[in-house]
């Protein structure tokens, strides 16, 4: 039976296409094969023809962000966990060889984490953001206002991938478009190069990008003027440009969008007050990534907290006992507890990108060092004061910058890589992690480049040290 | 009663016939002189020859014994003489048995001939598009027939042709059954590790040597291979082309050679019934010594010290909470086991002059050496119809195969934790035989176990052949071939399978369903004709060949109980990996001429033009050909006369271009994909590949010289042959570095591979007499692999890969100088005395692991009934080392016994550095030397590949049996550390060896 049907198939095809496959192989030789495009797939062009693609485009990175376990992802490869090890924010229970070199700070250019979870990845997300501005800029069907919006969105997220690499490795190249031949030998730019492109993406963002969240559904999981704003006041801290900093912190902090809420609970859960910028977690029966990986319920195998974080906060501190979750078994382990939710089939808590509480430390950083003690101490006492803490009187600035900076630890733990790059920026990492590392030399401070991207591209030099 | 009665009538008229005809011979006998025909009772007997398969046969000397004359038969096998009743006809042709049949009255003969195969170039081979005797041939066609096949207790079919053919080299993967093989004919061609696949083609059609089993479904580890789904009892023989004057005719497929596996077909007789049934067991021949419980608990406890730290009860349960006295052997507990198979299939065939017809099913199961019911198992049927019209002129062929393979083998292999698990870890299940985590301190190994996996592919093969001779020498015919295999595997992974106390919901069913169908039609023509001392074939055709293929990968997870992991429904989640199908068209034009003259000059030529949809608007097409030459020296008066024992002797030489299109589909469009997850209420999209639009083909010239002698009428047979191939244009994925936003391209590299080598088989009849034979086989190649010309390789990603003028199999990395006494660490060569030791500056060339040489000695003897055939397998070579197995000495793995000799104090001069339980420099001096020196070693060795005994028991009832014993693999001398060095460094289960007793029954 199965035979006969085959056979019957067969021959339906076959008298027709054989004869015309001859015919058409003497006569002509050579005419195109065709085969129909793969049905599961799009060509470039064809993205960008339309918004509605041309909008999934751009949605695409978020969704490669979130399923990944790496990157910015929040989860066990990714820089939260890494950078937090490599500070002191987190103990390493996973004994897996290239966790375990974050932890110790020994890491060696061949670690696959480094490679695949942060190097790849972040260039993987610069790639298809570049290759969605080409797209955009060579299209000319899609509707003029979208078209503004997706480019300074996918500008956003090109400098927020170019703020972490920038962060972690130092001197890295930066590619702007989607040519492979140009980006297999570029040469690494110098570290103010990074910047000022992370800076004209932030401002472009700035230009095109709506004031509010309804572009997103209502829900403050994309970038709008704000987030960007936002962005560019960590940018300006980062790079000591305190006026600037304190003046793009207060436009955020002055929008009646954004509030500090009163209940710690309540900061992470999705579409916060004080959310400026979250992350949907795409995973079913899951909350956040951070809620999966750091909520322990045994032992832990991968991270917990870091005694020594957890005793350093002052004891009425509200995030001590709302952020930190502990588990005792033969021993009392720790673990960041901001996100409530270890898995849920309903979502309440999205990955938080930008909070405005940084804002507030933000600004009091930039008035602190621009010798506004008053304006400085009036920020962080805000960020204090919800915390359940009395207000500090700090006159010396020396001081207060300490204040802040033990602020920020305690606020913005585990938040993705605040502490690893506080320790950098501030150059306190040597002083603050010596005594806790064995292995600790200075040039840690800067991740090796993967070794097989020495390899395949002979323009890259190693970081000193490796 | 009827018929009884009529036969019986039928009987007495013939002897009364025959009474009168003895009566009236006689006396014409006495009345005639010796020199007179009978010319009054001479009449014209006509008839027609034909060889086994029912061509007819041109050509044929037909002369009546006895007298002086005869006659020869035309293009359409027919011949008419002049004979009288009492004549014997006497039918010859050289490469055919000759048959004398006598005349008695019958006017009409059917005359069939048996090939004679006495002479071994009078073989025929299978070229693929037509067929050539090793005598006519210049090409390179090896050949392994089902008699050899037969022999062995094997599953897959490329492991019954390992050792068996020269310049092919076949590596078993996997133990595991249903595995994957590796083939190599002749080296590696391309620089893609994918691109080196030979073409197969079953009766035919092309068959896929990708696997349609999906990594995601988390059976990447056994490596299945589609070839398993082939019964290859219903082999009838297997021919692999090498050259380019037998692959050109495959264009763009034959680059790294063309595997013909042809199935059996039906031969005209009375119906004859097959049954065979076979069962054995097979085993891992081997283990490795390990460390026993105080040598390993004494080395953990040393590395504490040498690093300094103290063992903790969550790093180091086997130092602290575990039983100090414990002693597992795991090599015995876990893989110790043996791994039943059997065997089971029956044919019938038969037929008349015009209908043959052949059917058969099989059964075969096999176990894994793991404890717990795993099974693989495959049912097949197949069937084989021919049929000829009585004037010869129509012919049609048509082959099924269908089997089922049902596969429910482990998701995982165990071998890697059998081999580095502590000795002294606990008990694998509790008392009440449940799996033991010891309070959450043990990963217990057959937790894997839990995972089921079920794989369930139906393969269907079918082609048809059908055929018309318009005129005499000239036939038009079509093979019309469909296959089609459907793939369906889930995998449950259950609860159980986690240590209940550490573990959230885990519960997860993976599953994927596949499908490739492909069609081919090839049309041709084929075209005979002598003239003069000319005798030319020659052949046209076209090939239309599309292949589809459809992929639905989900994962779920949520599910709320182990239970009902089987019903997608109760997932919480549901998420689709892939979806997708892809098309691959395909087509060409081919042909061949061949003449030679006075059969002793030969001329082949070959030519295919290709066209193939994984190319670029422009690039689609592209033309490949190849001369090929021979010259029958012994045919030559001179030899004839001065050397008389020279029975055969050819001189033989192709050149030719092949190429390769093995890229993917769809590999030039710049594609994007829809994510798997939605973000904001919809999926994304993201861009699959860089893309470059203008690669094109890989192509591969193919130079070739051969002799062949046959001494003492074949008795000893030699074929020698040189080849030389190059490839060009490599088509690779060009590594990039991640700031492009990938890790590679499809690019056309200008890189030149070169492969040459020598190949030598040789074969003796020993001796043959009527009660006892005995011959001999021997193969072995000598094969060198060479990266000729790479521009520009230092500022390639290659560099730290390959070496120009080294083999693409060169190993590189560091130069170990040894423990350094003092420190107790490794040391390596500093080559450019930076004072440390990095990558790429330190690294050199360390060895190349293609094969130095490797072949293959086999003898068959035959005393009365019993036949005994047994295969050595040999093949130098350099492998990894077990080392990366066990990974570094000091944490919580075990190691092999040879770690004794390790560092323990100032001033010892050991193999291996001191042991270390974290990550201080002994952890960077070991993972340095995974690619040093000590990495590679000799992995060459002789194996008893195959050996088979078998007696013929007396016929008993009309009925023939045999009883046989069957071993594969039986015994293995190396010096090779590990488990196999077949493969060497892997930690998958090494080949089995198998020992069998069957029965094989023919009525």
């Amino acid at each position: 039976m199965i035979n006969k049907n085959i056979l019957i198939r067969i021959r339906r095809h076959t008298f027709l296409k054989v004869v015309t496959g001859i015919y058409l192989f003497i006569t002509f030789g050579c005419e195109t094969i065709e085969v129909e495009e793969p049905n599961f797939q799009l060509t470039s062009t064809t993205v960008f023809e339309e918004d509605e693609t041309a909008e999934a485009a751009v949605l695409g990175i978020y969704s490669n962000m979130m399923s990944s376990e790496g990157f910015v992802s929040g989860s066990f490869q990714s820089l939260t966990t890494v950078t937090g090890l490599a500070a002191d924010d987190l103990v390493d229970y996973s004994f897996n060889p290239p966790q375990r070199q974050f932890f110790e700070n020994a890491l060696v250019p061949t670690n696959t984490i480094l490679e695949f979870n942060l190097w790849n990845e972040a260039y993987r997300y610069i790639y298809h953001a570049n290759a969605i501005l080409e797209g955009i800029e060579q299209s000319s069907s899609l509707t003029p206002e979208v078209a503004k919006r997706l480019d300074g969105e996918t500008r956003f997220i090109r400098a927020f991938c170019y703020f972490h690499l920038v962060n972690l490795f130092g001197e890295i190249p930066l590619t702007t478009d989607t040519d492979y031949e140009v980006n297999s030998s570029i040469e690494a730019s110098p570290i103010e190069d990074a910047y000022q492109l992370i800076r004209e993406d932030l401002n472009a963002a700035i230009e095109s990008l709506p004031e509010d969240y309804s572009f997103a559904g209502g829900e403050r999981i994309r970038p709008n003027k704000w987030a960007a704003y936002a962005f560019l006041a960590r940018i300006e801290l980062y790079r000591q440009n305190y006026n600037s900093a304190e003046l793009h912190a207060s436009q955020v902090i002055d929008q009646s969008l954004y509030s500090l809420p009163e209940d710690l609970n309540a900061v992470f859960l999705a579409n916060s007050m004080e959310a400026i910028l979250q992350f949907r977690p795409i995973l079913r029966n899951f909350n956040t990534k951070e809620g999966r990986m750091f909520i322990l319920n045994f032992n832990p195998f991968h991270v917990s907290l870091r005694p020594g974080l957890v005793e350093s906060f002052e004891a009425e501190d509200l995030r001590r006992s709302q952020w930190v979750g502990s588990l005792t078994t033969d021993q009392t382990y720790y673990y960041p507890f901001k996100y409530k939710v270890r898995f849920s089939p309903t979502l309440t808590e999205y990955s938080m990108v930008f909070r405005l509480a940084e804002q507030y430390l933000i600004r009091a950083e930039a008035r602190a060092m621009q010798g506004d003690i008053t304006g400085g101490l009036q920020d962080l006492n805000t960020i204090r004061s919800r915390a359940g803490l009395s207000p500090l009187e700090i006159s010396d600035a020396g001081e207060l910058l300490d204040a802040i900076l033990l602020e920020r630890r305690h606020e913005l733990f585990t938040e993705r890589a605040h502490r690893w790059y506080d320790l950098k920026r501030t150059e306190r990492a040597t002083e603050v992690l010596e005594p806790l590392k064995e292995q600790w030399h200075e040039t840690d401070m800067l991740f090796p480049i993967p070794q097989n991207e020495i390899r395949k591209n002979s323009n890259l030099e190693q970081n000193a040290g490796y | 009663m009827k018929n009884f009665y009529r036969r019986g009538m039928l009987i007495i008229m013939f002897l009364l016939a025959m009474g009168l005809l003895v009566i009236f011979a006689i006396s014409q006998a006495q009345a005639a002189t010796p020199k007179t025909y009978p010319f009054l009772l001479q009449k014209e007997i006509s008839g027609t020859v034909s060889d086994q398969d029912g061509e007819p046969l041109l050509g044929v000397t037909v002369l009546v014994k006895n007298r002086q004359y005869g006659t020869t038969t035309n293009d359409l096998g027919e011949f008419i003489i002049n004979a009288s009743p009492g004549d014997t006809l006497v039918f010859s042709s050289i490469g055919y048995k000759t048959q004398e049949i006598p005349i008695d009255g019958n006017s009409q003969l059917r005359v069939l001939l048996e090939e004679d195969i006495a002479f071994l170039n009078e073989i025929q081979l299978n070229g693929g598009y037509y067929s050539v005797t090793e005598r006519e041939r210049t090409g390179n066609i090896s050949r392994v027939t089902a008699e050899e096949i037969e022999n062995q207790p094997v599953l897959n079919p490329l492991a019954a042709i390992q050792g068996r053919m020269p310049g092919v080299e076949v590596t078993q993967a996997t133990g595991v059954p249903g595995g994957g093989f590796d083939i190599k004919i002749r080296g590696t061609n391309s620089l893609r590790a994918d691109g080196n696949a030979p073409l197969f083609i079953i009766d035919g059609v092309p068959y896929p040597t990708n696997p349609t089993t999906d990594d995601r479904v988390g059976k990447a580890s056994l490596q299945t291979s589609p070839l398993a789904n082939i019964d290859i009892s219903t082999i009838s023989s297997i021919e692999v082309l090498k050259d380019a004057d037998a692959t050109a005719i495959y264009g763009s497929r034959g680059a790294n050679g063309v595997v013909l596996i042809t199935t059996k077909s039906a031969k005209s007789g009375e119906a004859n019934y097959r049954i065979n049934l076979q069962r054995g067991v097979g085993q891992v021949a081997n283990r490795i010594d390990l460390l026993n419980t105080e040598q390993y608990l004494a080395l953990r406890r040393e590395a504490y010290e040498n690093s300094g730290t103290e063992p903790s009860a969550a790093g180091a349960p086997d130092l602290l909470t575990w039983d100090q006295e414990r002693e597992t052997d795991w090599q015995e507990e876990l893989f110790g086991g043996t791994a039943e198979f059997t065997n089971i299939q029956s044919s019938l065939s038969g037929g008349n002059n015009q209908t043959t017809y052949r059917a058969g099913v099989g059964f075969r199961e096999d176990e894994t050496v793991f404890p717990g019911d795993f099974k693989n198992r495959l049912f097949s049927g197949n069937i084989n119809l021919d049929h000829r019209s009585k004037n010869n002129k129509f012919s049609a062929n048509f082959a099924g195969n269908y089997s089922v393979n049902r596969n429910e083998l482990p998701k995982a292999d165990l071998t890697l934790a059998v081999l580095t698990l502590a000795p002294n870890a606990p008990a694998l299940f509790n008392p009440d035989g449940s799996l033991n985590w010891e309070n959450s301190t043990f990963s217990n190994p057959l937790a894997s176990l839990e995972e089921r996996y079920r794989g369930e592919t139906n393969n269907l093969v079918s082609s048809a052949n059908l055929g018309y001779r318009i005129l005499p020498g000239l036939k038009i015919s079509s093979r019309f071939g469909y296959t089609h295999i459907n793939t369906r595997e889930d995998q449950y992974t259950p609860q159980s399978a986690f240590d209940p106390a550490v573990s959230f919901n885990r519960r997860e069913s993976s599953n994927n369903h596949s499908r490739l169908e492909t069609w081919i039609v090839e049309p041709q023509l084929d075209f005979n004709k002598k003239w003069g001392d000319f005798d030319v074939s020659a052949l046209v055709g076209a090939t239309v060949q599309e292949t589809t293929n459809e992929r639905q990968v989900l994962r779920a997870t949520g599910f709320n109980s182990d239970e009902l992991l089987e019903n997608i429904q109760a997932a919480g989640n549901t998420q689709i990996l892939f979806s997708g199908n892809t098309e691959y068209k395909y087509r060409a034009l081919y042909g061949r001429f061949h003449t030679d003259y006075k059969d002793k000059y030969l001329l082949n030529l070959t030519g295919r033009r290709d066209g193939s949809s994984r190319f670029g608007p422009g690039r689609e097409y592209a033309s490949f050909g190849a001369v090929g030459a021979g010259w029958i020296f012994s045919a030559e008066d001179f030899i004839a006369k001065n050397l008389p024992f020279l029975s055969f002797g050819k001189l033989r030489f192709s050149y030719g271009t092949t190429g390769s299109d093995q890229i993917g589909d769809y590999q030039f469009l710049d594609l994007w994909s829809a994510t798997s997850v939605s973000y904001q209420g919809s999926p994304g999209l993201y861009p699959t590949r860089l893309v470059n639009r203008d690669f094109g083909w890989e192509t591969n010239r193919k130079l070739e010289g051969g002799l062949e002698l046959g001494l003492f009428d074949d008795a000893v047979y030699l074929s020698a042959s040189y080849y030389r191939n190059r490839s060009s244009n490599q088509l690779i994925g060009l590594p990039l570095p991640g700031t492009t936003g990938f890790t590679s391209i499809q690019y056309n590299f200008p890189a030149l591979v070169e492969n040459k080598g020598w190949e030598l088989a040789l074969s003796i009849q020993n001796i043959k007499g009527e009660d006892f034979s005995w011959a001999t086989n021997f193969n072995i190649t000598i094969p060198k692999n060479t990266l000729l010309e790479f521009d520009n390789i230092e500022n390639s990603p290659y560099s730290t890969t390959y070496t120009v003028g080294e083999s693409l199999s060169i190993q590189k990395g560091y130069l170990l100088n040894g423990v350094n006494p003092d420190t107790g660490v490794y040391e390596f060569e500093d080559l450019n005395e930076d004072g440390f030791i990095g990558f790429p500056d330190d690294i050199v060339d360390l060895v190349d692991l293609d094969p130095e040489f490797y072949g293959g000695f086999q003898n068959s003897l035959n005393f009365k009934g019993f036949a005994l055939d047994f295969l050595f397998q040999f093949v130098k070579q350099q492998g990894r080392t077990y080392y990366q197995t066990f990974g570094l000495p000091g944490l919580p793995n075990n190691q092999p016994l040879e770690l004794l000799d390790r560092w323990q104090a100032p001033g010892d001069n050991a193999t291996f550095q001191k042991a270390e339980s974290g990550f201080g420099s002994p952890y960077f001096a070991f993972q340095q030397l995974l690619s040093s020196s000590l990495t590679y070693t000799d992995a060459s060795y002789v194996r008893l590949k195959n050996l088979s005994l078998s007696y013929n028991l007396p016929e008993f009832a009309g009925i023939n049996s045999r009883i046989y014993f069957q071993g594969q693999n039986l015994f293995t001398v190396t010096n090779y550390k590990g488990l196999d060095p077949e493969n060497a460094g892997s930690n998958l289960i090494p080949p089995l060896r198998f020992l069998s007793l069957g029965l094989d029954i023919n009525f």
